[in-house]
């Protein structure tokens, strides 16, 4: 436990004192301001001419608009896409930097193990995912001074955005541990998860003999665990299938690092 | 403390390091020597764990390293040939994460470890500053002292001294052998006079095989018995040649390679007596009888490189 604490504390150090960090945060919540303007100004217009309409046929009020469905849940989708690229770039340095500085061979001649190397690595970039989720809590907040806003489904739309961005940082570490080359270790980062993103959407195109392989192709990627959570309905099947390829994913980390010591 | 018995190591075909066996004892420093690529780094990863032996087996403080590597890494301070520093990192900030690592707890202690670390490798004016703008003989100092931080049993030090001007290597020299006091060492280097000075013990080491061991001493006057001593007179004959010969332990006289003075060659000395060092009062008082006028007058002992060089020929 002490071992891990000091890595995070490590971790956490050597980002908050490197500028890729706080790029990748600009750039971030940059972009993710631009996906909250978007829809809230679309929503605005929606909402005045619904009122028009409201007005003049007041019998006639089929459907209802809410800020939730109408902008959180394109921004916290949008924000996903954005996470998919700009965490492959926060992971990348974790262990091929360790890997090309040598210090790997100070790392494993002390008595730290393997896994708690990954754990302290791992739980430190996710509470820089978590810092980074977390800024852009301010754009629910101005929602709802200037709206009617419901705040239950918001926790379940943030807490699938996070794990969906704890699945990127752990597809990251694992590329991270491939190589001494930050940027291969980047790129394999982005493949791996743009892999797991568009398989959703080649499933569709599968027949109807192919049920089977359609749905499992679903169940792999990312988007479809993704698209209810965000609504607020997190079902326990999501919970369980981010948990296991977290873990997964780890795991398999763990395996490469002990592999190194063969080659 | 240090024990390795029939280490081999293999990188697909090549082979390393072929079944090294040698003993360190506790309190002793034992110099590890040979060319580069001769095995050296290879076979203190595997005494430090870091990589796992082909074949044979590694016995550092009382535990295998392969079986319980973790304890194994709790008695030893390593330092890889290429210092494992975090650039981003304060020198001070840096020796409290490795200090974390090797378990020095509570953080008193820990300061206690890392000052008394900074102050033998004279690392205290630097220690606020971040190990990128370090020339590098401080890194290197840096590297030390996280060797040193946790204050291990045993010390493994991959060329300690490579990359430091001639003052830092003289006081990294000495603080070796301070170290020595409480420590087991072994390093490794190919700069023989390092040897001769710090070492009680070396390992000679070529293609991976373990060629000699033994005591600096033992290894010079086992492989130079034949001492040479060397002298330039004013007078410059033949005649010099056939009445030096006629001294009794020299064998043989010759004219040096730049015909200014003379080579002597004696009968090979027999066990600790050195016949060449005895003999030169003689050929002093010989040359001040006969007035030849004496310019230089040495004795050309083998320097180490020459015996190591002779080893290594030997050993092929």
């Amino acid at each position: 436990m002490k071992n891990i604490l000091a890595i995070i504390h490590k971790e956490l150090y050597s980002f908050f004192f490197s500028p890729v960090m706080w790029v990748i945060f600009a750039v971030f919540l940059f972009l993710s301001g631009i996906m909250f303007y978007g829809p809230t100004m679309t929503f605005a217009k929606t909402y005045d001419a619904y009122l028009q309409h409201a007005a003049n046929n007041p019998s006639k009020l089929a459907i209802t608009l809410n800020l939730n469905a109408s902008v959180i849940v394109p921004l916290l989708g949008n924000m996903s896409v954005i996470l998919l690229f700009a965490l492959p770039l926060l992971t990348m340095r974790l262990f091929a930097e360790e890997h090309s500085n040598g210090t790997m061979e100070l790392l494993m001649t002390r008595p730290v193990s393997v896994f708690q190397l990954v754990i302290g690595k791992y739980l430190s970039v996710l509470f820089i995912l978590a810092l980074m989720i977390g800024l852009t809590l301010i754009y629910p907040l101005l929602l709802s001074i200037y709206g009617t806003f419901d705040f239950t489904p918001l926790i379940s739309a943030y807490l699938t955005t996070f794990l969906t961005g704890a699945c990127f940082l752990a597809v990251g570490v694992f590329s991270s541990s491939l190589s001494e080359s930050q940027l291969i270790a980047a790129f394999i980062g982005f493949g791996t998860n743009l892999v797991l993103w568009i398989i959703s959407w080649v499933s569709i195109s599968f027949s109807d003999d192919w049920q089977i392989l359609s749905r499992i192709f679903d169940f792999i990627s990312f988007p479809g665990h993704l698209h209810e959570g965000i609504k607020g309905v997190m079902s326990s099947v999501d919970l369980i299938y981010y948990f296991s390829f977290i873990t997964f994913l780890l795991f398999l980390t763990n395996k490469v690092i002990h592999s190194l010591r063969w080659r | 403390m240090i024990e390795a018995q029939e280490l081999t190591r293999q990188f697909g075909d090549i082979v390393a390091v072929d079944s090294v066996s040698f003993k360190v004892n506790k309190g002793e420093i034992v110099g590890f020597l040979g060319l580069n690529g001769a095995g050296k780094t290879t076979t203190m990863r595997m005494l430090t764990s870091f990589i796992p032996p082909t074949s044979g087996k590694a016995i550092v403080s009382g535990f295998d390293v392969q079986t319980s590597s973790m304890e194994v890494r709790k008695k030893i301070g390593y330092l890889p040939e290429r210092p494992p520093l975090y650039l981003d990192m304060t020198v001070s900030g840096y020796l409290n994460y490795v200090g974390k690592l090797g378990g020095v707890y509570p953080a008193s202690k820990r300061t206690d470890y890392m000052n008394e670390a900074i102050d033998k490798c004279g690392l205290s004016k630097v220690k606020n500053r971040l190990i990128c703008h370090l020339s590098k003989g401080f890194k290197q100092r840096v590297g030390l002292a996280q060797a040193l931080i946790h204050k291990p049993e045993v010390l493994i030090l991959d060329e300690p001294t490579s990359g430091l001007d001639p003052q830092q290597i003289i006081e990294i020299r000495n603080l070796i052998k301070d170290l020595a006091n409480d420590h087991t060492i072994l390093l490794s280097t190919h700069i023989l006079p390092e040897v001769e000075m710090t070492c009680e013990r070396v390992l000679v080491i070529n293609n991976g095989k373990l060629i000699t061991v033994g005591s600096i001493s033992e290894l010079s006057s086992e492989h130079s018995k034949n001492d040479q001593v060397y002298i330039e007179l004013k007078k410059n004959s033949d005649a010099v040649i056939k009445t030096l010969e006629k001294i009794k332990p020299i064998i043989n006289v010759e004219k040096s390679s730049d015909k200014k003075g003379y080579l002597i060659n004696f009968k090979p000395g027999t066990g600790s007596d050195n016949i060449s060092v005895d003999s030169r009062a003689e050929i002093t008082k010989l040359v001040y009888e006969k007035k030849w006028g004496l310019i230089e007058l040495k004795s050309l002992r083998p320097t180490l490189e020459d015996v190591f060089l002779k080893i290594i020929k030997e050993g092929k």
